[in-house]
């Protein structure tokens, strides 16, 4: 009789003890998530830093610690409770090394795709957990461990461009919203020239500019309520390639001209100008945020955007002097 | 990925080359920039790098301060651009090419009829640029500028020559010094100008000013001149400005440059048609701002350049122009 308890007994105690290997966790179980990158890579190939309109699958990394000893592995997922992602992080088994406390950073693909149009949108995740050690909870529960704050994210139609590769948020705060649900460049680039007059605040002045040459003091004009053509130009032209468009270029026309009436960015009447000189952004057409034009009083009054040069652009514009624009369009290659 | 990483590489030296040259560029023109005690009434708000060009696109570090009168809005914002050139030379071709970058014009001359510096150009109603030594000076009030504003920033360019003349090196004085040996003698100059100033045409002018003018005869080398202004109590200006150069061909060399840089037509002495053309010309124009109260033309008579012209804070009487510089060159022609 002994020798059949004795092999019993030792099998029961390795089953227990396996069992206690198994799920050696108690409540409560606190989990905290110490960071997320959404910039983990340094190329933009897989991480949500760059966030372009209609991507899917963009990825993240979190890391996170518990209050446990024996937890080697949970599974977390987190879910959108608020605003417009970029989709949610699917769930994904996060390992602890050595039972606990501190996980490396993990990969989280997301679920979900980019929004179809450029903007500026904020979200809130819910982060749960889905499984300790494997072991999913009973009636397939999920336990809630935190809440994330708003995260603000910028869609842009393409990869930023030259001079903007690196897009300041400054700039973004600006285009994205002013283009917010515009899904081409032709489309983005009026609503951003239409902004840029309206709602920039800036009043016009010709004895100075923030945009000599090819280099545009974006931080001098940002802080200034002054512009003139060239700034307003410039900022057509790097807001639109900040949100990806390749497109949008500057052409410079040579004067000196005198203008019809015009109603110049910051002015409330419509008046005569002398430029030596005149600059707007392009994009198979005149887009330029530095003036209004009419074709007649009270007739078809409007910010240019898209128009050819001669017709209407220039009889609209132009009275008398020189008007020679050059041969081709140019790029700025630096902001600072 | 590769261009990423490219764009990347080159962000961060850009970064870097930032902020290596940044507090250079401040550090060597800090003996030129105004600070708050030399203004007082003023905060100043803001310095940054900012930059010039010259003709071929040449990049060149100025420093933009931004100052606030004291419990103002930014309507109230004065903008000061420095820049400290090589050489004088440099200074006065960069500065003047600068002066004609804008869309709005500039003009030779001052607000107030006063000299500034060695070159100054004013455009609409408040901005000035000017040249002293080796450094030019962008002073301009950007927003809902006003008539009084000339005078505020006539104050503070006199405030920033004084900062400059102090601090004016050892080589620019030895170079205006050498040049000034090769000057146009004081009493050659009175002798082509006093019989015109002196005459009824100018009763009720009397000397203002005097200056050691800065000529170019090429890129590279300045020839001073003499440059006296003569003023009425009702603000009218008559500025004359002769230079000796050392043959005929280097005169006309410098005339033109001259003409280049402070936006005056040539007129040919020896044939006053030219001059009643410019005038005519002048009256034809639609004059925007300050223009139609400046009127300035050059020219040249042997090794002798001249540059004339006037301020008339109202408007420019071009008979009164005319005769005197009439007067002007038959005393030249006979000198």
């Amino acid at each position: 009789m002994k020798k059949i308890w004795f092999p019993v007994l030792v099998c029961l105690i390795s089953f227990s003890s396996l069992i206690n290997n198994a799920s050696a966790w108690d409540y409560p179980l606190i989990v905290d998530l110490i960071h997320i990158k959404f910039d983990y890579e340094s190329g933009y190939a897989y991480d949500a830093l760059d966030i372009r309109k209609n991507q899917s699958g963009r990825k993240i990394q979190a890391d996170f610690t518990h209050n446990q000893d024996d937890v080697y592995t949970l599974g977390i997922v987190a879910f959108t409770t608020y605003g417009e992602g970029f989709g949610y992080p699917q769930e994904t088994p996060v390992d602890f090394p050595n039972g606990g406390p501190a996980s490396p950073y993990t990969t989280f693909t997301t679920y979900g795709s980019v929004p179809n149009s450029v903007g500026k949108r904020s979200f809130k995740w819910k982060w749960y957990i889905t499984k300790v050690n494997g072991v999913p909870f009973p009636w397939g529960d999920y336990l809630w461990f935190t809440d994330t704050g708003w995260h603000t994210h910028y869609t842009l139609l393409a990869a930023p461009q030259n001079p903007m590769s690196v897009p300041w948020t400054d700039v973004l705060d600006y285009a994205c919203v002013w283009a917010s649900g515009k899904s081409s460049e032709s489309q983005a680039v009026s609503e951003i020239t239409e902004k840029a007059y309206t709602s920039l605040g800036k009043n016009y002045y010709g004895e100075a500019t923030h945009a000599q040459g090819t280099t545009f003091n974006l931080t001098g004009f940002l802080s200034s309520s002054w512009a003139d053509c060239r700034d307003m130009s410039a900022t057509v032209h790097v807001f639109t390639r900040a949100i990806g468009g390749t497109a949008t270029a500057v052409w410079w026309i040579d004067g000196g001209m005198y203008t019809k009436a015009i109603k110049i960015i910051g002015g409330s009447s419509w008046q005569i100008k002398w430029f030596a000189f005149h600059q707007v952004a392009y994009r198979s057409g005149v887009y330029d945020a530095c003036l209004k034009l009419r074709q007649a009083v009270g007739v078809n009054e409007r910010v240019p955007k898209g128009e050819n040069m001669d017709n209407p652009y220039k009889r609209d514009l132009f009275d008398h002097g020189d008007w020679e624009p050059d041969d081709g369009s140019f790029s700025y290659d630096s902001v600072n | 990925m590769d261009n990423y990483k490219t764009l990347f590489k080159k962000l961060i030296l850009t970064i870097i080359i930032f902020i290596l040259i940044n507090p250079s560029i401040i550090a060597s023109q800090e003996k030129f920039l105004l600070k708050e005690e030399d203004l007082p009434g003023y905060e100043l708000i803001e310095q940054s790098k900012n930059h010039w060009l010259d003709s071929q696109g040449k990049i060149y570090w100025a420093i933009s301060q931004r100052w606030r009168p004291m419990g103002s809005s930014d309507i109230e914002d004065i903008y000061i651009e420095y820049c400290e050139f090589e050489s004088e030379t440099e200074a006065i071709t960069v500065t003047s090419y600068h002066s004609g970058s804008f869309a709005g014009r500039y003009v030779w001359g001052a607000f107030s009829g006063v000299i500034v510096g060695d070159r100054c150009w004013i455009g609409g109603e408040s901005a000035m640029i000017f040249v002293r030594g080796n450094v030019g000076i962008h002073l301009f009030k950007p927003i809902l500028p006003t008539a009084e504003d000339r005078y505020t920033l006539t104050t503070i360019a006199h405030k920033i020559l004084d900062k400059i003349e102090t601090n004016l090196s050892p080589e620019i004085l030895a170079l205006e010094e050498a040049a000034k040996q090769q000057q146009i003698p004081l009493e050659d100059y009175n002798q082509m100008t006093t019989a015109v100033v002196s005459s009824a045409l100018m009763s009720d002018f009397s000397a203002l000013m005097s200056w050691d003018s800065k000529w170019l005869s090429d890129t590279t080398t300045l020839v001073i001149g003499r440059r006296t202004e003569w003023k009425t109590d009702s603000g009218v200006v008559v500025g004359i400005d002769i230079s000796q150069l050392a043959t005929a061909e280097q005169a006309k060399q410098a005339v033109n440059i001259q003409s280049q840089q402070t936006y005056s037509p040539i007129f040919n002495m020896d044939s006053l048609t030219s001059l009643q053309q410019i005038i005519a010309d002048w009256q034809a124009k639609q004059k925007f701002g300050m223009e139609e109260n400046l009127f300035s033309v050059v020219s040249y008579k042997g090794n002798l350049a001249v540059h004339v012209y006037q301020f008339d804070p109202t408007k420019i009487n071009t008979d009164f122009t005319y005769a005197i510089i009439e007067q002007l060159v038959a005393q030249i022609i006979n000198f």
